[in-house]
């Protein structure tokens, strides 16, 4: 939540770039898939700021979004299952 | 706030679900920090207490030890001190019941002595009586016995006095002839010297005189100690006889019950039968010496009629 605040923070005090303009009209992921494929893949960093872009600004539920996101809950919550697995085991 | 558009809303409710949860974890976590500081703390404090308690136990076990070592020592003292006792205890029970079968023999032979001294007062008189007798009828057949044979020992003893006596006579009868036969010899032999010394008295010197008067005062000290103790033994001999009376010797009838005096008795008989013997031999001796004095008699007269003439 608080992550989310920053974005908004930084969304007020900075101009909207390029990408932003592009998720607003919902151009971003083909924009993505057919430009930037390789550097989305290979660079996280800018993957990671690039899917914000779109859960700010997209208009449109985006698959990508929800899929990137749903696998960082899915990692988030395998780390957490696997780090509380010693005290389930130990309850069990 | 601004619900986001990029994502479908059944994943924004999944993700709020999930946010509620991960917030219900996060209290259920910081409920878990908080109960897992209060949990180190009072693990902390056990610890702290268990360590007390393991110091202080640790002393208390070392004491406890050492009471229960002391303990054990006292109690194997107080163990071997009640063996002791116990087999004391049966000592002197066995002892107890010894003694009560002692005080029951006591009591037994009490009730035994009186009878048992009854008995013994009356074998004591009968053998008294008896013994009484006995030493009585022995004592007279030793008193006739011992008189029967004074009786015989002193009848043999005046036979051999009387005939010691008739002895003793008739060698003073021979000596007195003896005496007499030397006397008319020695007058002879005194005038024939007599006249011998008229002869020769011309021949002799003063020194032959003065060794004379020494010889005869030597001669004559000899000649009177043995005729003294002739005389002695003459008298002891009287004495003896005399003491003799009527030939027969008297003895104490108190004494001649006891056996010891007989022996005295006897012995002194042996003696007087001793003495008498010694006394024959003085006298066949003294009528040696007696011929030996009238020689010498005869030699000094001889020489003091030398000397009366000289003179």
């Amino acid at each position: 939540m608080s992550f989310i605040r920053l974005l908004n923070i930084k969304k007020k005090i900075k101009p909207e770039t390029f990408y932003e303009q592009l998720a607003k009209d919902g151009l971003l992921v083909d924009y993505l898939n057919k430009f930037l494929s390789d550097k989305i893949n290979n660079d996280e960093d800018f993957k990671r700021e690039i899917f914000e872009t779109l859960l700010l600004h997209s208009k449109e539920p985006v698959v990508e979004v929800e899929k990137y996101y749903m696998e960082k809950l899915i990692a988030s919550l395998s780390y957490f299952l696997e780090y509380t697995s010693q005290w389930k085991e130990q309850n069990q | 706030m601004e619900r986001t558009k990029s994502i479908s809303p059944e994943i924004v409710g999944l993700f709020d679900k999930i946010i509620q949860q991960a917030e219900e974890y996060h209290r259920a976590f910081e409920l878990l920090d908080k109960k897992m500081k209060d949990f180190d703390a009072t693990i902390s404090r056990l610890q702290e207490m268990e360590a007390k308690i393991s110091k202080d136990s640790e002393s208390a076990i070392s004491k406890i030890n050492t009471s229960i070592l002391e303990s054990i020592i006292l109690l194997k003292n107080k163990t071997e001190e009640t063996i002791k006792l116990a087999n004391d205890l049966g000592d002197i029970t066995s002892f107890k019941k010894e003694m009560e079968r002692l005080k029951d023999d006591i009591v037994s032979l009490q009730n035994n002595s009186a009878k048992f001294v009854e008995e013994m007062d009356k074998a004591l008189k009968f053998f008294k009586k008896k013994s009484e007798l006995e030493l009585e009828s022995t004592l007279i057949g030793l008193k006739s016995k011992i008189e029967k044979e004074v009786a015989i020992e002193s009848q043999k003893i005046e036979l051999r006095i009387n005939m010691r006596l008739k002895q003793l006579e008739s060698a003073l009868v021979g000596l007195d002839e003896k005496v007499k036969s030397f006397e008319i010899n020695f007058s002879s032999v005194i005038k024939k010297i007599s006249l011998d010394i008229d002869i020769i008295k011309h021949g002799y010197s003063l020194d032959f005189e003065q060794s004379n008067n020494d010889n005869d005062k030597l001669t004559n000290q000899e000649f009177s100690d043995k005729i003294s103790s002739l005389e002695n033994m003459l008298n002891i001999l009287n004495d003896k006889i005399f003491s003799l009376t009527g030939g027969k010797i008297n003895y104490d009838k108190g004494f001649a019950s006891n056996v010891e005096q007989i022996d005295k008795f006897e012995n002194k008989l042996q003696f007087l039968s001793r003495k008498i013997d010694i006394i024959e031999q003085k006298i066949a001796n003294s009528q040696n010496n007696t011929s030996i004095l009238i020689a010498s008699i005869a030699i000094i007269l001889a020489l003091l009629a030398i000397v009366l003439k000289f003179i």
